[in-house]
């Protein structure tokens, strides 16, 4: 009988907490107090308001559950080379990391390892989604985007035969939509700088760029460095 | 370790903290992201794990440290508790924009596609009217409970969580947490039935 209440309470429970949509509040509790809630470190009068909020948020709801459900989790190895990414980009470096990794074909373009969104036709598909509909190749060109707190990044990557391929930087501003002025965008093999262009039209480009793995820097007026691009194009 | 004052150091710059940071910690974000993958139905052949964990370090170091900045230790929270929340939120976001696409026409098994199974003419118009004002009524059970016998329904009934997940955050034995529960099913059970509606059983 219990089993029947409890699922009976379930189903009440959900049909009433999608009722309570309309007094959501909108400032949701920031990890940290979700963080004490979970392990009991808060006041009476602290929990009880986040609990209010729980009571009516999905998805603070979820983050709480999973919280507890993942308390003593299996360890998990990281790979090595994920490691050794990652002890790049925190030893020093304040700007954000955007990793592409590319496969030159003759008459084609797989992408390896890309993170951001992808334009597919009309559309910007994020990179798990493409790779969730196991989309790979493009005929000789992609554009990959990423944002970097207030500037959209887009990479234009043109396959030339096989041997060699250009690529197109191009830095907006997310809100106005206006290219970044005094950009400079630095093409660099390992520690040796190739090109280096300060442009006010918000975009560079390099040409007859030779397959491996390059650096790209981006810098703005204001921002200072502000994303590193890992390019490894390769066949 | 005092976990402020090595957040302070690692914002700071101060490059032993940064290696701390990515030796004591990256096996355990590592690991919320698989365990949060999981729970959620994703294999890790979808690799998306990678993607979360060079996004969650981005993310703390982005904009001159402003995530990790937030960190204050407040009420004791440790840096570890921390970063499983952060991990579960960053993770839950990335999943949310997945948007996974499900083809209507799509095969489900037994010839049937999906589109048949949420056309479901197995109730009339006039069934599912009276069907929804009876469990409106029953659902003003759900409202005279306080928050914190619902706070016990959304983690114990709605997110399926079992006593070893909630002894420590109800702070009761197996004996309590089930006599909590059958309190408040009663409570409910009485509700229903001043109402005017019983279970069988």
């Amino acid at each position: 009988m219990e089993d029947n209440l409890a699922r009976l309470t379930g189903e009440l429970y959900k049909r009433w907490k999608k009722a309570q949509k309309a007094r959501l509040p909108q400032a949701h509790p920031d990890e940290e107090e979700l963080a004490c809630l979970a392990q009991n470190l808060l006041n009476t009068d602290e929990a009880g308001r986040i609990k209010e909020h729980i009571l009516v948020c999905d998805d603070c709801s979820h983050a709480l559950a999973l919280h507890l459900k993942i308390q003593g989790a299996a360890p998990e190895d990281v790979p090595e080379e994920l490691q050794a990414r990652i002890k790049e980009l925190v030893s020093g470096q304040d700007a954000a990391l955007w990793q592409i990794v590319l496969l030159l074909k003759e008459k084609a373009l797989e992408i390896i390892d890309v993170s951001g969104n992808i334009l597919l036709g009309q559309e910007l598909v994020p990179a798990p989604v493409l790779r969730s509909r196991s989309i790979k190749e493009f005929k000789d060109e992609v554009t990959i985007l990423k944002e970097f707190k207030d500037i959209r990044v887009e990479a234009r990557i043109v396959n030339k035969q096989g041997k060699s391929f250009s690529l197109t930087i191009t830095a907006k501003d997310k809100q106005s939509n206006k290219t970044v002025k005094d950009l400079r965008v630095t093409l660099l093999k390992g520690e040796l700088e190739l090109e280096s262009y300060l442009v006010d039209s918000g975009a560079v480009t390099f040409e007859h760029v030779l397959l491996g793995k390059y650096t790209v820097e981006l810098y703005g007026a204001e921002s200072g460095k502000f994303a590193s691009v890992l390019l490894d194009i390769k066949t | 370790m005092d976990d402020l004052g090595f957040v302070r150091r690692f914002v700071n710059g101060d490059k032993q903290a940064r290696e701390e940071l990515r030796v004591n910690y990256s096996r355990l974000i590592y690991s919320y992201i698989h365990n949060i993958l999981a729970a959620r139905g994703y294999s890790a052949g979808y690799g998306y794990a990678e993607e979360i964990f060079q996004g969650i370090f981005c993310s703390l170091i982005d904009d001159n440290c402003r995530k990790l900045r937030s960190f204050k230790a407040k009420n004791g929270c440790s840096l570890a508790t921390w970063l499983r929340q952060v991990t579960i939120n960053f993770t839950l976001s990335f999943l949310r924009k997945l948007k996974p696409m499900v083809a209507l026409d799509e095969e489900m098994g037994g010839g049937s596609i999906l589109a048949d199974h949420l056309v479901d003419e197995t109730h009339s118009a006039r069934d599912l009217a009276g069907q929804a004002e009876r469990l409106d009524r029953l659902q003003e059970c759900i409202s005279g409970l306080n928050t914190e016998d619902k706070y016990f329904i959304e983690l114990h009934i709605n997110h399926g969580l079992g006593f070893g997940e909630l002894k420590d955050i109800f702070e009761v034995s197996r004996g309590a947490f089930d006599m909590r529960k059958s309190r408040i099913l009663s409570r409910l059970k009485e509700c229903f039935k001043n109402k005017g509606f019983m279970l069988d059983n």
